[in-house]
């Protein structure tokens, strides 16, 4: 109703008032209004009225004044009783309103599941699934009584509860989560025994499912209850809620804002015990999207299979201490990667409802090798001899080498002069030996030579770096992932402020490049910068890889992610086509007639590949393995790194060569114990 | 507004303070004895918005019986009746036998084995099942003393002897009371000033009691607070509750007195949500949600105001105004100052319970246990009530008679 109909009516109401009033006070005077017919009486009526008047004036003159005086008293007090239940209702009765409907009607929100994640060919690596949450209010910490029955319900100690009870990290008002995938007896006896348990509730709550255990728990990532500062933060146009659950790492949190729900709305009535009266209306909460990511869950598992089998194959080999490692595989068109997988690892499922401080610690020590990092994008290594088809292009691009070009390998390479020694691999010396097989070979002092005409060349000092970046090196690939590292190409620059307190150490050296070349030195790449790199000399363009395939939404319609997204994100490396054909003949010449072609033989695919192992100093050398195929027309580009592996030939070869195969649906066996041992 | 008390000839209001009997005066005992239908249709409106009301919280609060209180009514009517046919000057000269019997009634709860204690305070009787308030029925019977006291001074009391003795009279349930039914005794102090005011008290002795009152209240409060540390709150000249309540309508976001504050946030909102229509017979949420207490006793008016809106606490008011007013025509009309100093103390008794029992909703009063004439939930209440129309009717029935 409009302010200016009820005004109105208020004035009437005030108006009949007024009108009663009047008519009530004038009752009150004695007036004569049924004159009797009887005329006979009539004067002695008049007399006797005029006789009370005067009578009435002489002994209660004041007392009637005093009455008088008490109508004003009486007329004052309602009409301030009726301003103010104007004031109230009228004026500020939707204020009031508001206040009783929130006294009335209970608000909350209900959590709406993730979406689930599958991987390219549906197959699901990320369920749901229904379970049960103890919450507990915040006095609860302090009610030794309901904490002790708690405690003997969940079969959690006292101590814990309680702390989890004044845990701030979900924030200081809403309740806590005290245990989640508490069991139906659990559940059961706190519902039938609301009493026994102020406070505590128990709410339904969907928690992840991970059908394949740890398979892919790096690319997946975990997810966890919102932090503060989460939360405050608000990414991505969501809005949040304290103890909201959301991706932590990986592709969980890469793609948050579509895994994320939208919480549904209950509104409640309640009484003053808050008991609820009944349900008033409610939205329900939708579910997030569902995604498909491009691992290829089969060969995800190859991937990992054969993470374990290299550190096998090392220990065979002498280096027994190899148990962390890293195998990339990716569509080098595309960028899709299939199969990402990195050792040691963890399982996602530890993460559900909270991980224990003990778990975390132990996850976080030195001893366990980090298995929380994801070493594919985070790890940093000396690229070692992989590194060679880059500095190989390079030279081949500055004419500093050609096709028919020839040196002579001793072992030994004095080219900076006899102060400065730099060894080949190969101590007693290739001989004489060209390009080509200085490739095959892996011929350090080949790329020496190359560095010499590098460090000599006077138009541009970073000539070999910008080119290295220009392949990506140095710079995050761009996936969607968090925590990818950027590697390091270093250049007398940096080298300068590297070192900017240790000034002796400042001055770029010709060791520096002969360094760089061979991919060792201070020069730091990732596995999957490598494995964008390989795919580049493979096909001539540097694809970004991705990991998200397609978007299912609520109503199931499947939305794949735009094919030009690949496009627009390839970096087009200059280079002459006779310089890279050179280089991809002598990757050719490595899985024919190097020191991997038994590794590869028979596997159904021609291959090419490029080994490489690291020093680093104090531990065993890293062994590095990058295939792609097939050779012809490159499809499939794989990497591997197992740090302090030994040669790459040995460890990391067979790895690659089962996950290719499984890349391409063939058989991926292991063959291991083929491979020479080289560089 | 018609005559509408008739008995005989018109000869009937032919009276002069010289009082000579007329001819035909000797017939004015007939077997009608006038009723002030006005009043009774009031009354009878403001009972049925109680009942109403009442209906309303009963579907949701148990403890309340609709029946008891239409029976409070009936048993009402019934002594209603009786006082009126009972000729109210009889009692003009029973000064010290009212006192008496007001001090018995004041002291009845804490005769051992009778008394009955209700939320803290020993005010109640016990008998049987029946429970009563003895000190409900002390209003009208200290009303009286008081009157009787004061009319016999004739409209004009100067000496200042005369007005400590009526004072001592007031004092008397008002001390007796203080401690267990604070809101009562404040009632009979209000209602016995008002019946000194218009019984002719000299100008001078109300301003200097007046002050003596102000400045008393605030010794006692100040006093209050070194009694309670000398003896570590084991006497206490206030009630811890009490205190609390008028705090908290001086502090009202003090979160000392949170309970209280919230009763009166509870009465507020239920008041204020009503709006201008209200929510509607039976949809009051703030009482059936159980958020405002006491919603069938103190609260009533809530309830009221929230089902009916502005347009209904609006009829109330204007019905109480109308009552109040009515009240004091009938003791504008008595032909006797005990009869006007009757009405005017009713009067002034119901004035002061609407102000106080409203204005408490409205946060414009602190809160107190003072109920609401003709609405409120008890039948102590109701009886008392029902008593003072009585009253009323006696002086309306006899206001044209000399004693006889």
């Amino acid at each position: 109703m409009t302010a200016a109909i009820s005004a109105a009516i208020s004035v009437l109401l005030i108006v009949v008032a007024i009108a009663i009033i009047v008519v009530v006070i004038r009752s009150g005077r004695r007036r004569p209004t049924r004159i009797p017919i009887d005329t006979r009486n009539a004067s002695e009526l008049a007399m006797s009225t005029e006789a009370h008047g005067a009578a009435g004036g002489d002994s209660q003159g004041p007392t009637r004044r005093r009455f008088f005086g008490f109508v004003a008293v009486i007329g004052a007090c309602i009409g301030a009783l009726i301003v103010k239940l104007w004031s109230m209702q009228v004026i500020s009765g939707a204020e009031y309103t508001a206040k009783a409907e929130g006294n009335r009607i209970n608000e909350y929100t209900t959590i709406a599941p993730r979406g689930r994640i599958f991987d390219r060919n549906g197959v699901e690596l990320v369920g749901n699934r229904s379970t049960f949450a103890v919450l507990a209010s915040a006095d609860v910490q302090n009610d030794k009584l309901v904490l002790q029955r708690l405690s003997d319900v969940l079969g959690i100690p006292r101590e814990t509860i309680s702390s989890l009870a004044a845990s701030q990290t979900q924030g200081a008002q809403a309740d806590r989560v005290i245990a989640l995938d508490v069991d139906d007896r659990a559940v059961a006896y706190i519902s039938e025994h609301p009493n026994a348990f102020p406070g505590v509730r128990i709410e339904s709550r969907t928690v992840r499912t991970y059908p394949h255990d740890d398979l892919a728990a790096h690319v997946l990532g975990y997810t966890g209850t919102i932090s503060q500062e989460e939360l405050k933060r608000e990414v991505n146009g969501l809005t949040y809620e304290s103890g909201d659950i959301v991706g932590k790492d990986g592709v969980e949190q890469a793609f948050e804002s579509y895994l994320q729900g939208d919480r549904g709305i209950k509104r409640v009535e309640v009484n003053a015990a808050g008991e609820v009266v009944n349900a008033v209306d409610s939205v329900e909460p939708v579910q997030g999207n569902d995604i498909r990511i491009t691992i290829d869950a089969n060969v995800q598992k190859v991937a990992e299979e054969a993470l374990r089998r290299a550190f096998a194959d090392a220990a065979m080999s002498g280096n027994d201490s190899a148990r962390s490692g890293a195998i990339v595989c990716m569509n080098c068109n595309t960028g899709e990667v299939i199969a990402m997988a990195s050792a040691p690892s963890y399982n996602p499922s530890q993460f559900i409802g909270g991980i224990s401080s003990d778990v975390w610690e132990e996850m976080t020590s030195e001893d366990s090798a980090y298995p929380l990092s994801n070493r594919c994008i985070a790890g940093l290594y000396p690229a070692a001899s992989t590194f060679k088809g880059f500095t190989g292009l390079a030279g081949l691009e500055y004419g500093f080498v050609t096709d028919s070009s020839v040196w002579e390998c001793e072992g030994t390479w004095t080219g900076f002069g006899e102060e400065w020694p730099q060894k080949c691999w190969k101590t007693e010396g290739h001989g004489s030996i060209g390009f080509h097989k200085g490739i095959v070979e892996s011929c350090d002092v080949v790329f020496y030579e190359i560095a010499k005409n590098f460090y000599q060349y006077n138009e541009n000092e970073t000539a070999l770096q910008d080119y290295l970046k220009s392949w990506g090196f140095g710079s995050k690939t761009g996936i969607e992932l968090s925590g990818e590292s950027e590697g390091r190409v270093p250049t007398p620059e940096w080298k300068k402020k590297f070192n900017r307190d240790a000034p002796e150490s400042q001055a770029w050296l010709p060791g520096d490049l002969s360094n760089l070349i061979i991919g060792q030195g201070d020069l730091l790449v990732t596995p999957l910068q490598i494995c964008c790199g390989y795919a580049g000399l493979a096909t001539g363009r540097v694809p970004k890889p991705v990991l998200l395939h397609s978007v299912v939404s609520t109503d199931g319609t499947m939305t794949a992610v735009d094919g030009a997204r690949y496009q627009g994100s390839i970096i087009q490396p200059e280079f002459d086509q006779k310089n890279i054909d050179i280089m991809r003949s002598g990757f050719r010449g490595v899985v024919e007639d190097g020191s991997v072609s038994g590794v590869f033989e028979d596997m159904g695919i021609t291959t090419s590949g490029k080994t490489g192992t690291g020093e680093v100093a104090g531990k065993d050398d890293y062994g590095w393995y990058v295939g792609y195929g097939p050779t012809e027309a490159p499809e499939y580009v794989c990497v591997c790194c197992i740090e302090e592996g030994g040669s790459g030939a040995l460890c990391a070869a067979p790895a690659v060569r089962s996950v290719l195969a499984a890349a391409f649906g063939l058989s991926a066996e292991h063959v291991s114990g083929s491979a020479t041992e080289e560089r | 507004m018609p005559q509408l008390s008739f008995g005989k000839s018109p000869k009937v209001h032919a009276r002069t303070a010289s009082s000579a009997k007329l001819p035909g005066s000797g017939e004015k005992r007939s077997f009608f004895i006038p009723a002030n239908i006005i009043l009774l249709v009031l009354v009878a409106l403001i009972l049925l918005c109680g009942i109403i009301t009442l209906y309303a919280v009963t579907r949701t609060e148990t403890e309340y019986s609709i029946m008891r209180q239409v029976m409070g009514v009936g048993i009402g009517v019934i002594v209603m009746v009786g006082v009126w046919l009972f000729d109210y000057r009889r009692l003009a000269n029973l000064v010290i036998p009212l006192i008496v019997l007001d001090v018995i009634l004041i002291l009845l709860p804490m005769v051992p084995g009778l008394g009955h204690e209700v939320n803290g305070a020993t005010s109640w009787i016990k008998i049987g099942s029946l429970t009563f308030q003895p000190s409900e029925l002390a209003k009208p019977v200290t009303i009286l003393a008081i009157g009787a006291a004061t009319a016999q001074y004739q409209g004009s009391i100067v000496r200042g002897a005369d007005f400590l003795k009526l004072l001592g009279i007031l004092l008397i349930p008002f001390v007796l009371l203080m401690r267990e039914d604070l809101g009562t005794a404040l009632v009979i102090l209000i209602v016995g000033f008002c019946i000194l005011l218009i019984g002719g008290v000299a100008r001078r002795w109300l301003i200097i009691s007046v002050v003596t009152a102000v400045v008393g209240v605030a010794a006692l409060l100040g006093l209050n607070g070194v009694v309670n540390d000398w003896t570590g709150g084991d006497v206490q000249l206030i009630r811890q509750y009490q205190m609390s309540r008028l705090l908290v309508f001086i502090d009202p976001d003090n979160p000392e007195y949170a309970d209280d504050a919230y009763n009166l946030n509870q009465a507020k909102i239920a008041v204020g949500s009503g709006e201008l229509v209200g929510k509607g017979w039976g949809n009051a949420t703030q009482s059936s949600g159980g958020f405002l207490p006491e919603s069938a006793t103190d609260f009533i008016f809530c309830v009221y105001a929230e089902q009916f809106g502005f347009m209904g606490a609006f009829i109330l008011l204007v019905l109480y105004l109308a009552l109040l007013l009515t009240a004091l025509g009938i003791g504008l009309s008595s032909s006797d100052l005990f009869g006007s100093l009757i009405a005017a103390g009713i009067m002034a008794m119901w004035l002061f319970q609407i102000v106080e029992n409203i204005g408490m909703d409205l946060g414009l009063m602190p809160i107190t246990g003072i109920p609401l004439p003709f609405m409120s939930y008890g039948s102590s209440f109701m009886f008392t009530n029902f008593i003072c129309v009585g009253l009323l009717l006696s002086v309306w029935a006899r206001r044209n008679d000399a004693l006889g």
